[in-house]
């Protein structure tokens, strides 16, 4: 697992990929990060702790977090959905269930210390993924496979992955 | 019930690590049941390890926990090459204690600045702390980094480090890449002093409980890796009489098995208990920071373990600095001498207590049996009697208090009861 900051520059985008590769679709974030960074993109996979994820996202310009969430019962997607959220504070990241990133301060936790202490980035885009499986194993579910290869393939091909239309686009995957 | 029964439950108990319920019945002032319940599936990493090489007993046990790998990596390693025979060079001895104090310092003000402040403050979570005391957090994140950082530079990464072997280390780092921290440990123990003045004005609950303290003591040093097993009562065995003084037993309320003395007594592990029987190994101005901050040689009283582990957490930052001082890499930076069979045992201090190893090894080095006792197992029947202490004690609090300083209680063990998702049921009944 790739998890050096100092393989990104500071002040511009960056994309994590929070989960634990040998826990299934927990894996569908460091699966994500490791393909883009392959690619050259400012990519890195991190295992959730928040304080490290503050250290990571703060002082940046544009953050992308892309997570496994669990299945939930309230409208979201099925197995392999994609959920975008680009308000962080609205009522449905709170609900979202990040169980596997849940290591005591996790994403969402990270996320409200990040706006409590002014480390957030300038803009914070989390796209969850929702998983089926969190056993133990290196294979995603073929479902959330095909849908972390769309988010991979969205950004390998944005002349500015960062940029407003790409982050806009990101809706219609 | 009766129409006087009362229920208080809890339906996800945050800043604890894993999945438990207490329920306690009360009966005017008096505890007629409590239970501490662990209903998370057994993970069989004992098992696992039978039939597999002795080599790779650091990095699967490392995989029990994401928060001190470094206490399975090491436990493991000391028990195979006692196993082996193995002489481990002081460089070698001194680079592990280096790393181990990393892991102290970031589990411990994880629990500390973020965990368990905010219950002394009547603030739900280090959300709002963060609110109200930005320096307190700011303070713990910056320790946070600090210890990490440690862990990587020798181990690799932070998480479930890949540098460490039975033997040693697969490379030993540079000397600049140590010096490096130096500046920020320096500035980590000066930190964690503020932070000790902090907690020092907290309104620390008023209970006093006569607990068994037991943990590792060393000839000269605070003890982290090495030492003989002593306790509050006398005991003072070496590491491989654990297993003639000390047992787990199944209950069958839990999944966990709890730890136990050979004849049924309960027992404490973790900060207070080594405080306690080690506070003369100590530096002298660290002794007199905790005595000035109220926790003495002596002190019983459970809510007080926060102070323990801060003066724990100073203590780590000065021994750190002081091995990344003197340190030489060494050379090789692990030993590897031939194989034989046996038996071995490892016992360290992980953050939350004695984290005992024994492996059986075959001659070809293959793993024949294996024994892992962490502390929270160890520490588990007494969680379940500090409940009962702090109901009986603090009964005329309404429930929503009660139910409060119950969920205190159990966060002074900065329980480890798995890397899951969170949740403790807590009901009382009250006839």
């Amino acid at each position: 697992m790739s998890s050096a900051p100092e393989r990104t520059a500071k002040g511009g985008g960056i994309i994590i990929g929070v989960g634990h590769a040998e826990r299934q679709d927990d894996g569908i974030g460091p699966y994500v990060a490791e393909a883009l960074a392959g690619r050259g993109l400012p990519a890195v996979a991190h295992e959730g702790d928040g304080s490290g994820l503050l250290e990571l996202w703060q002082d940046r310009s544009v953050c992308v977090v892309v997570d496994a969430i669990g299945r939930l019962d309230d409208g979201m997607p099925d197995a392999g959905g994609i959920h975008i959220f680009t308000e962080v504070e609205d009522a449905a990241f709170a609900r979202a269930a990040f169980v596997h990133s849940s290591h005591r301060v996790g994403l969402p936790e990270a996320v409200a210390l990040g706006a409590a202490l002014d480390r957030l980035p300038s803009r914070l885009i989390v796209i969850g993924i929702v998983g089926v499986d969190f056993g133990f194993g290196c294979a995603l579910s073929p479902s959330v496979a095909t849908s972390a290869d769309r988010v991979i393939e969205h950004f390998a091909a944005a002349e500015d992955p960062f940029s407003q239309d790409s982050i806009a686009a990101l809706a219609r995957l | 019930m009766t129409d006087s029964t009362r229920i208080i439950q809890v339906d996800a108990l945050a800043r604890v690590e894993g999945e438990g319920r207490f329920k306690v019945k009360l009966d005017g002032d008096q505890v007629v049941q409590s239970e501490f319940s662990i209903f998370e599936p057994p993970r069989y990493f004992e098992g696992l390890l039978r039939g597999r090489s002795f080599r790779d007993a650091p990095d699967v046990t490392s995989r029990i926990c994401g928060i001190c790998p470094i206490a399975y990596i090491m436990g493991a390693c000391l028990a195979m090459e006692d196993a082996l025979g193995w002489e481990i060079p002081q460089p070698i001895v001194d680079l592990r204690r280096l790393i181990y104090c990393g892991e102290w310092i970031q589990s411990h003000v994880l629990h500390t600045h973020l965990l368990h402040a905010p219950d002394f403050l009547g603030l739900q979570d280090s959300i709002e702390l963060a609110k109200s005391n930005r320096s307190l957090v700011e303070a713990g994140l910056s320790a946070k980094k600090t210890g990490n950082r440690v862990m990587e530079v020798i181990g690799g990464r932070s998480v479930h480090p890949v540098n460490t072997r039975v033997g040693g280390f697969y490379s030993a780092p540079a000397p600049e890449a140590i010096a490096a921290l130096l500046p920020d440990l320096e500035r980590g123990e000066a930190q964690s002093i503020a932070a000790l003045d902090a907690f020092s004005g907290f309104d620390f609950p008023d209970l006093e409980v006569d607990y068994l303290f037991v943990a590792l003591r060393h000839a000269s040093e605070y003890p982290i890796a090495e030492g003989r097993i002593v306790s509050s009562s006398g005991l003072d065995i070496d590491v491989a009489a654990f297993p003639d003084h000390f047992v787990e037993r199944q209950v069958p309320h839990s999944n966990a098995l709890q730890g136990v003395t050979v004849d049924g007594q309960p027992y404490l592990v973790g900060p207070l208990a080594r405080f306690n029987l080690n506070a003369d190994r100590l530096p002298a101005d660290i002794l007199a920071l905790a005595e000035r901050a109220g926790l003495v040689p002596g002190c019983r009283n459970p809510f007080k373990s926060l102070l323990a582990r801060q003066v724990e957490t100073i203590y780590a930052f000065r021994e750190a600095a002081r091995l990344a001082r003197a340190y030489v890499p060494p050379e090789p930076s692990f030993v590897d001498a031939p194989l034989r069979a046996g038996i071995g045992h490892g016992i360290t201090e992980a953050p939350r207590g004695l984290c005992y190893h024994r492996y059986e090894v075959a001659e070809d080095g293959a793993i024949v049996s294996a024994t892992i006792v962490p502390p929270t197992s160890q520490n588990q029947r007494q969680i379940e009697l500090d409940l009962v202490s702090t109901v009986e004690r603090f009964h005329k609090l309404d429930d929503d208090d009660l139910q409060w300083r119950c969920e205190q209680a159990i966060r002074n063990y900065d329980p480890c009861i798995s890397c899951a998702t969170h949740f403790l049921k807590l009901d009382v009944e009250r006839a």
